[in-house]
């Protein structure tokens, strides 16, 4: 898990987000437009996509499709819930 | 009685006199300036941009996107996006959606293939325009189409002026002798004007200015902007130097003139301020 990309045009979330995913070693990026989101992950092979937030069900199926056809074993990360649920979900997932 | 006896009756010749002359006018007048150049402009420098090198891609972004975020640099008016990219040979962007936004692409060297989900295929190459409305939705690829040679290009995204109209595609070579110390127009927002259209208030115009010349522009529609990119040279508008890939942003004018003290190559986009 060393590059992260956290989309979401939610600008007081993805900061908390980062904070969470930070650690030594890891690149975390945020796209907060959906074009950002997909020329990153057109350019990059992620570790994990964090989608928080959401551009809309086909941009976000798109970016989930191209991140796992980059790399298959993508771990994939998608926020349904009030944030500070997403924020435990996404503590466990990269932490535990 | 004549004039100047009445002001000699009335003492009002040195006041008469003195009304006369500039001098005065401009003393009364002090504590209120008059204005006669209210443009303002915002400066990017071209170091200011956002780089990123991916290897096969390097790219520098004037306003936010990708991996630069800069609050202060979103858009200007209805611009959204110039990106200048360097694509290495063979190499480029996959299938990937678009919608509601007006994409223009300026090949600067080198050759450029596109093929979208409306069965459009094609290379463009330098001299040529290519431009998208991708309204409702569309897809598409673009990848450098030569195998060694790198190809370098501006990417343009303007607001659209309404969303979820029928998307479009279409590219269009130009004469380049015709931009030489004038302006030639490459996109508008008519059909049958010169160059590309696309649906937006929004005029381009290309120009190769010779070392030493002048040139101004004129509004096209009031209220506005202007950007002025330097894609290779100098220039000067007024108190402002800019060198190759600088650019400025200029709102509240009616035009603007600039000189060059070398030879100048130029894009000019004069975009609608609100979005």
């Amino acid at each position: 898990m060393h590059r992260i990309l956290i989309t979401g045009s939610q600008r007081e979330v993805l900061p908390k987000l980062r904070v969470l995913a930070q650690a030594e070693g890891r690149e975390v990026l945020m796209a907060q437009d959906a074009a950002s989101a997909m020329r990153l992950v057109q350019l990059l092979s992620l570790d994990v996509l964090v989608l928080s937030g959401g551009f809309g069900e086909t941009t976000d199926r798109w970016l989930m499709v191209e991140a796992l056809r980059q790399n298959p074993d993508l771990k994939l990360l998608r926020r349904l819930g009030p944030i500070d649920e997403f924020a435990m979900e996404l503590t466990k997932a990269l932490y535990v | 009685m004549k004039r100047h006896e009445f002001l000699k009756l009335s003492g009002l010749t040195a006041l008469a006199s003195a009304l006369s002359t500039q001098s005065v006018f401009s003393a009364l007048f002090r504590s209120k300036p008059l204005n006669t150049n209210p443009m303002k402009t915002v400066y990017h420098a071209a170091e200011s941009r956002g780089h990123a090198n991916h290897g096969w891609l390097k790219t520098w972004h004037t306003f936010s996107f990708a991996g630069y975020y800069d609050p202060a640099r979103i858009h200007f008016g209805t611009l959204r996006v110039l990106n200048d990219d360097e694509v290495a040979g063979g190499m480029g962007f996959g299938t990937h959606p678009h919608d509601n936004m007006e994409i223009i692409t300026i090949p600067l060297s080198g050759a450029l293939k596109h093929r979208d989900s409306m069965g459009n295929e094609g290379i463009i190459r330098a001299g040529e325009i290519q431009v998208m409305s991708a309204g409702t939705g569309i897809q598409h690829s673009e990848f450098n189409g030569d195998a060694a040679e790198a190809c370098r290009l501006l990417q343009i995204w303007l607001f659209p002026r309404e969303k979820q109209v029928r998307p479009r595609y279409d590219q269009l070579a130009f004469d380049v002798a015709e931009r030489q110390d004038r302006w030639q127009q490459i996109l508008s927002p008519n059909p049958e004007d010169a160059g590309v259209w696309i649906h937006q208030d929004a005029w381009f115009h290309l120009i190769e200015a010779s070392a030493g010349s002048s040139h101004t522009y004129t509004l096209k529609k009031p209220g506005n902007g202007l950007y002025f990119f330097i894609i290779e040279g100098e220039a000067q508008v007024e108190q402002q130097s800019l060198k190759r890939r600088d650019a400025l942003g200029m709102t509240d004018a009616n035009g603007f003139t600039f000189t060059t003290k070398s030879g100048t190559y130029a894009l000019l986009m004069e975009i609608p301020m609100h979005v």
